[in-house]
């Protein structure tokens, strides 16, 4: 029963990845809309195969073997060692079914994780770079990261070897969602701010989406996902029964409600009208900070997660465009990362846990807060840093002014009733 | 950022890895020399040494969790990684901006 409803949640894991492609696309300009779908498309084809080739060997599972080193008088789990590919798993041995599920959901999740950075590279980040940035991703960064927190790694440890409690990413905030979020911080470091952005004095210009309906469908489409991505992770990595898969449903749909929420509520106490794109944004980021817990909170917690979460988010991406001038045209940095961590540190502050102390859970999830910022972010940044002094990540000027669409894929998403009078004419 | 521009047309037989090394050497070395000259000194240090302090917090972590046995020691410890770590961020952030200054 409980692997057949396991199975069936990974089925719906795909749609987390649909709904956040709707968003990213329809928060862009109309003329990259079909080079965003297509990069989305790309991305998690990438990230697929290369986490099947070889990420799966390094993210392996609790219990598999293990590269270690030994540093303070204890052993730091860091990097599964499987066979490549695809761990040496066969499908037709029955007793690899556990690892086998373990397999098909982070496969899925690496698709995911590798999608998000496409909300901050909108309109200017090249297919060809996408494609090798998911590749870094889907091959080592996520992986590392999956190991440590899902495959019995370091931060899985922390009870053993520290006397804390192990890190809870009961439905990867930290693994997908922060990572991702870290990536597209890192994606638009590197690729700066689209042309017309900011004025020569730093004062950003609004460059509203194209498609709002699109965004809130993404929104619905997103949950489906999640509930999913929720169910399947805690059958597999926490060994969650029928009941806690239910609590998952209640508070993901609970989170999310609270993030959009707030952030409804915010944004027409700040701006006299409620804001549609800032609130999908809240409704995923209470997806993305509950998506920590799972049902290792009450209801009430998940509400509290989700409002927190989406008040947060409202700020941030005001923060992240007015004050840095980070230009993230989707939110990803906020939504993803900024959300993640809060929902990371909420397991701490509100989860229920038959063993250990609160204190101890609280340090453990800040210790995992800790290893994204200290040791994923500047791998991703460096290693993407890297990749473009090779395959240039930007878009030449003429492609920024012209748009993704004609620039990549020599047609529009909408030829027959976008008009650009400006645009479209040879300068 | 490409290279010193230069056209090289590499023939096989005698000579040709040597013009091959030349042409690399080249390459390489109108790179690092334009990198030199074209860097934006306070962006590229702020970036480095933001980069430096998130590692460096990271290691304080790992440092509280192996040196400290009681609880509040390693909150103080970790929380003081934190801080570090959130340091790094902001001096990056700021690296970018002033990198971005200079290109506006």
């Amino acid at each position: 029963m409980i692997t057949v409803l396991a199975l069936f949640s990974i089925m719906l894991t795909p749609f987390a990845a649909a709904g956040l492609a709707l968003i990213h696309q329809g928060l862009g300009r109309s003329r990259s809309a079909a080079h965003a779908m297509l990069g989305s498309l790309c991305a998690a084809a990438v990230a697929a195969i290369v986490f099947v080739i070889f990420g799966f060997s390094w993210a392996g599972f609790p219990g598999a073997t293990a590269h270690s080193f030994a540093a303070g008088g204890v052993r730091w789990d860091w990097l599964a060692a499987l066979p490549f590919p695809a761990g040496g798993i066969s499908f037709q041995d029955p007793s690899a079914l556990n690892k086998t599920l373990v397999l098909a959901l982070e496969m899925f999740a690496a698709g995911i994780a590798a999608i998000i950075p496409l909300s901050a590279g909108a309109d200017r980040w090249r297919l060809a770079s996408i494609c090798a940035g998911s590749a870094l991703l889907g091959m080592l960064l996520f992986p590392m990261f999956a190991h440590w927190a899902w495959g019995g790694g370091w931060l899985a440890q922390l009870d053993t070897n520290f006397g804390l409690a192990g890190f809870v990413d009961a439905g990867g905030a930290g693994s997908i969602q922060v990572l991702g979020g870290l990536m597209a911080l890192a994606i638009a470091w590197i690729l700066g701010p689209r042309r017309g952005k900011f004025s020569p004095d730093g004062m950003p210009a609004a460059i509203p989406g194209h498609n709002i309906v699109l965004v809130l469908l993404g929104c619905v489409v997103a949950l489906v996902g999640w509930i999913g991505l929720e169910s399947a992770a805690s059958i597999v990595f926490f060994n969650a029964g029928v009941q806690q898969v239910a609590g998952v449903v209640v508070n993901a749909m609970l989170s999310g409600s609270g993030g959009c929420l707030a952030a409804l509520a915010i944004t027409r106490a700040r701006y006299k009208k409620p804001d549609a794109s800032l609130s999908a944004n809240g409704w995923i980021a209470g997806l993305v900070a509950g998506s920590a817990a799972g049902a290792l909170v009450t209801p009430v917690a998940a509400i509290d997660t989700g409002l927190i979460a989406g008040a947060l988010v409202t700020y941030m991406i005001e923060l992240f465009e007015l004050r840095l001038q980070v230009d993230d045209p989707g939110g990803a940095v906020s939504v993803h990362a900024g959300a993640g961590i809060w929902g990371l540190i909420a397991v701490g502050l509100f989860g229920h846990f038959s063993e250990g102390t609160r204190g101890g859970h609280l340090l453990a999830q800040l210790v995992g807060v800790a290893a994204l910022l200290g040791v994923m972010l500047p791998l991703l940044y460096g290693g993407n840093l890297l990749i473009d002094r090779f395959l240039p990540y930007r878009v030449d000027n003429d492609g920024d002014w012209q748009g993704m669409d004609i620039r990549e894929l020599g047609a529009g998403a909408y030829p027959e009733f976008v008009v650009h009078a400006d645009e479209f004419v040879p300068r | 950022m490409s290279g010193p521009g230069k056209a090289h047309v590499f023939c096989a037989g005698r000579g040709g890895s040597l013009r091959l090394a030349r042409a690399i050497a080249l390459y390489w070395g109108g790179n690092i020399f334009q990198s030199i000259f074209q860097m934006n000194l306070i962006g590229d240090a702020l970036r480095l040494i933001g980069c430096v302090l998130l590692v460096s917090g990271f290691f304080v972590v790992a440092a509280a969790l192996v040196l400290m046995p009681a609880l509040a020691a390693r909150f103080g410890f970790v929380a003081a990684g934190l801080g570090v770590e959130i340091l790094g961020l902001g001096l990056l952030m700021n690296g970018h901006k002033a990198l971005e200054k200079e290109r506006r």
